[in-house]
């Protein structure tokens, strides 16, 4: 196994000439692509990953100076992309869509399209723009974090490890998908809903699809559409699907569109 | 059926249950529309049923931080393990108050498995959110505290599996708390002896076997993870539950290579400084020694000169200018054997070694002392007084001569008055302070400490004596474990001081 693998957990599936790497969003790793891989399965390799500091990734990896901006992340993306083969069709959810876009305008060769589910450039308001939050919603949140770890304790993580009279415990914790250590589901709360690139959209070349859904609170209508206004040629398409997690929510739905998208020429 | 009353059953209905339980009950469509509430919910949010079931959605009744939680986590643990508990989140009633909750969701699937609806139950917790963030703070300051002092601190559990290292303790063993903690202390904390290398238990494990504080340990080191060896201070304690039951053990360590390292430049300088001390003796001894033999063996040439000076005094009559040249000779020769003799006592002062000398009354001694100094005396008109001396621990001849050379010295030195010499005694604790004090011409400040040197004459040949009667009293009485010093004041008269051990 590589480094580049081990460190993210990356898994590979399903069969095709064209690969789509599935770049989950904040708050969850790879998992969450389960309702909407098998739509691709029979015609596509499908790769997934865990950014560090989710799900299974090398947590001894983690940089809080690297990833104190989007970039880190997107450098972090192209390694992926090198490793499994490039070009790749690049599918992110939420914060990873932005995260598509730093990498493809920082290497165009390596993308061939771009899905964006949910995409928001900014999310704090700014004069006339309106992200949806303000600084002290971001600060809110970082306190629900606070309140609420999810299982995970630093404590007692290594003492189940070990405990191997009970494995379904350890393995029981392994499935909450969730599960981040503390301090960096913070950090990366801190760094993805006050980040800003709204400046980098008109920068992008590849192709873009913009998945909106309905009533999504963390990226409202106006933010899918501003993103649309601001990436030259891209497509936009509203669902029917409601909330922030359209595969989760609508995967028929999301799938059929994002294969539309991948269907049309160029 | 009804209530019986009496002792019997008393029935609660499942739908009064439902609206008045002591939670909240929530249902949604998996899109978050409410569409059933519970009565305890809507009292504590203040809103109607209407209000809520008529396109309210269920992250609607969130803080905003609490709605992005939900969306980017709660939601996404819902959908995918169908069940979700003890999220802690906070409403906002329609009042604008926020009511801290704690929250457990199921999702009900059909029979394909689809999701159908989300239920909610939601549990007041504002007192409880309230003690948990004095915990956390609680936790935090805790932790800072640790963070922050100069000590290395390491807690173990019962078997003395390492639970906590602050950063000192990290940085001293090489070994970050993440990585340290599950393991027994021994594989991260290797302490071994400063000379011997010999492994040293650890004073935690010996705190959780005999449950007693175990304290400061010198001469043990701390073996690093990159074989650095730190010359630690480490001292131990049990934690005791509640009960009394010892369920781990703190180690609180520091790093003492400074002290250590001017502990040993210490060491090594009052060993260079024993050496020099023993060196200077030596060579002290040399000197008196040499300055005995020497004066020894002037002596006798000295008196053969006087002697055959004499005869030829007698021999050749004594008139004119040979008897004036022979007086010189006479003169010379006798000044010169007073000096010899002077530097003979000097050198024997410092070479007769102290014998534990008996209690000897100092009165006598004085008075032997003026006897020897009577022509002297007559001769100045001088007035020595004394107060009742005590007995002290030093030799006869000794306190006579100092005795001597003090009331000698006043004489010599003394002003146009007759001398008017007092010796008086204080006690001062195991010491008798002696004071001799005289009217004579006294001593310029910068002189009071060159008086005791040896040789030293502050007048020339104007003032008989050869200059070694100070530096005589000097060794006795250091020699005998005493100080001898001088005050004065020019023109007004000197007071010499000497202590001496009271012999008791």
């Amino acid at each position: 196994m590589s480094v580049v693998q081990r460190r993210h957990n990356i898994n590979i599936v399903g069969h095709g000439s064209k690969t789509i790497l599935f770049a989950h969003g904040y708050g969850c790793d790879q998992a969450m692509w389960r309702f909407l891989v098998p739509a691709f399965e029979n015609d596509y390799r499908i790769v997934l990953f865990d950014y560090v500091g989710a799900g299974k990734s090398d947590l001894s990896a983690y940089s809080r100076q690297k990833y104190g901006t989007l970039s880190g992340y997107a450098d972090d993306v192209l390694e992926i992309v090198d490793e499994v083969g490039a070009p790749v069709i690049f599918a992110g959810h939420s914060v990873s869509s932005m995260i598509g876009v730093l990498a493809a305008i920082k290497r165009p060769d390596a993308f061939e399209k771009l899905v964006l589910l949910g995409p928001s450039p900014c999310y704090i308001n700014d004069n006339e723009y309106v992200g949806g939050f303000g600084r002290s919603d971001i600060e809110g949140l970082l306190k629900t974090l606070d309140e609420n770890h999810l299982g995970w304790s630093r404590a007692m993580a290594p003492v189940i490890m070990k405990n191997e009279s009970r494995p379904e415990l350890a393995e029981e914790l392994a499935e909450s998908f969730c599960r981040t250590d503390p301090e960096i589901a913070k950090h990366f709360a801190r760094v993805t809903f006050l980040s800003d690139n709204r400046a980098d959209l008109p920068l992008l070349t590849t192709p873009a699809l913009i998945l909106q859904c309905s009533d999504d609170s963390i990226a409202p209508d106006s933010v899918g559409e501003f993103v649309h206004r601001h990436l030259r040629g891209s497509s936009f398409v509203k669902l029917e699907a409601s909330g922030h997690c359209p595969h989760l929510s609508g995967p028929e739905e999301t799938a059929r569109s994002i294969k539309e998208f991948l269907s049309r020429r160029g | 059926m009804g209530e019986s009353h009496g002792g019997g059953t008393i029935d609660d209905s499942a739908e009064e249950l439902y609206e008045m339980a002591p939670c909240g009950y929530l249902s949604s469509t998996i899109n978050g529309q409410i569409v059933k509430v519970n009565r305890t919910l809507t009292e504590w949010l203040g809103y109607s049923r209407e209000e809520l079931t008529s396109g309210k959605r269920f992250a609607d009744l969130l803080t905003v931080g609490g709605r992005i939680f939900y969306e980017t986590h709660f939601s996404l643990l819902l959908r995918m393990q169908n069940a979700v508990d003890e999220i802690a989140l906070d409403f906002v009633c329609k009042d604008g108050r926020v009511l801290p909750a704690l929250i457990n969701a199921r999702q009900k699937r059909d029979a394909g498995g689809q999701p159908v609806l989300n239920r909610f139950t939601v549990f007041n917790a504002s007192e409880r959110r309230l003690y948990e963030r004095q915990l956390v703070a609680t936790r935090d300051l805790l932790r800072t505290t640790l963070a922050s002092i100069g000590d290395g601190v390491v807690t173990t559990d019962c078997d003395g599996l390492i639970t906590f290292m602050n950063p000192v303790a990290e940085s001293l063993c090489g070994h970050n708390n993440d990585a340290a903690v599950g393991k027994h202390i021994n594989e991260v904390l290797v302490l071994a002896h400063e000379t011997t290398g010999h492994a040293v238990e650890n004073p935690a494990l010996i705190a959780l076997r005999d449950g007693a504080i175990v304290g400061l340990a010198n001469h043990t080191v701390l073996v690093s993870s990159d074989d650095r060896r730190i010359p630690i201070d480490d001292s131990a304690a049990p934690i005791r539950d509640e009960a009394g039951q010892v369920i781990g053990s703190v180690l609180v360590f520091r790093d003492v290579s400074a002290q250590r390292a001017a502990e040993k430049a210490l060491r090594d300088a009052h060993e260079k400084l024993g050496a020099r001390a023993e060196e200077l003796r030596r060579s002290n001894d040399d000197l008196s020694q040499f300055a005995y033999v020497a004066s020894h063996d002037l002596r006798s040439p000295l008196n053969t000169i006087l002697q055959f000076t004499q005869l030829l005094e007698q021999r050749y009559g004594a008139a004119g200018e040979g008897k004036e040249l022979l007086d010189f000779v006479t003169s010379a020769a006798t000044r010169m054997r007073t000096l010899i003799d002077d530097l003979l006592s000097y050198a024997t002062a410092s070479s007769t070694p102290v014998q534990a000398p008996v209690p000897i009354d100092a009165n006598a001694q004085l008075t032997k002392a003026l006897e020897n100094l009577r022509s002297q005396i007559d001769e100045a008109g001088a007035v020595v007084t004394q107060d009742p001396l005590p007995s002290v621990a030093i030799s006869e001849t000794s306190l006579g001569q100092i005795f001597q050379n003090l009331i000698g010295n006043a004489i010599a030195y003394r002003s146009e008055a007759p001398p008017r010499i007092h010796v008086s005694v204080a006690e001062q604790g195991d010491m008798w302070l002696f004071s001799c004090r005289d009217n004579g011409i006294g001593i310029a400040p910068e002189y009071l400490t060159k008086v005791f040197a040896a040789f030293r004459r502050l007048h020339g040949s104007e003032r008989p004596g050869s200059g070694i009667g100070l530096a005589v009293c000097k060794k006795l009485i250091e020699r005998h474990g005493g100080t001898i010093w001088v005050e004065s004041i020019l023109g007004k008269g000197s007071t010499f001081y000497f202590t001496l051990r009271n012999g008791l």
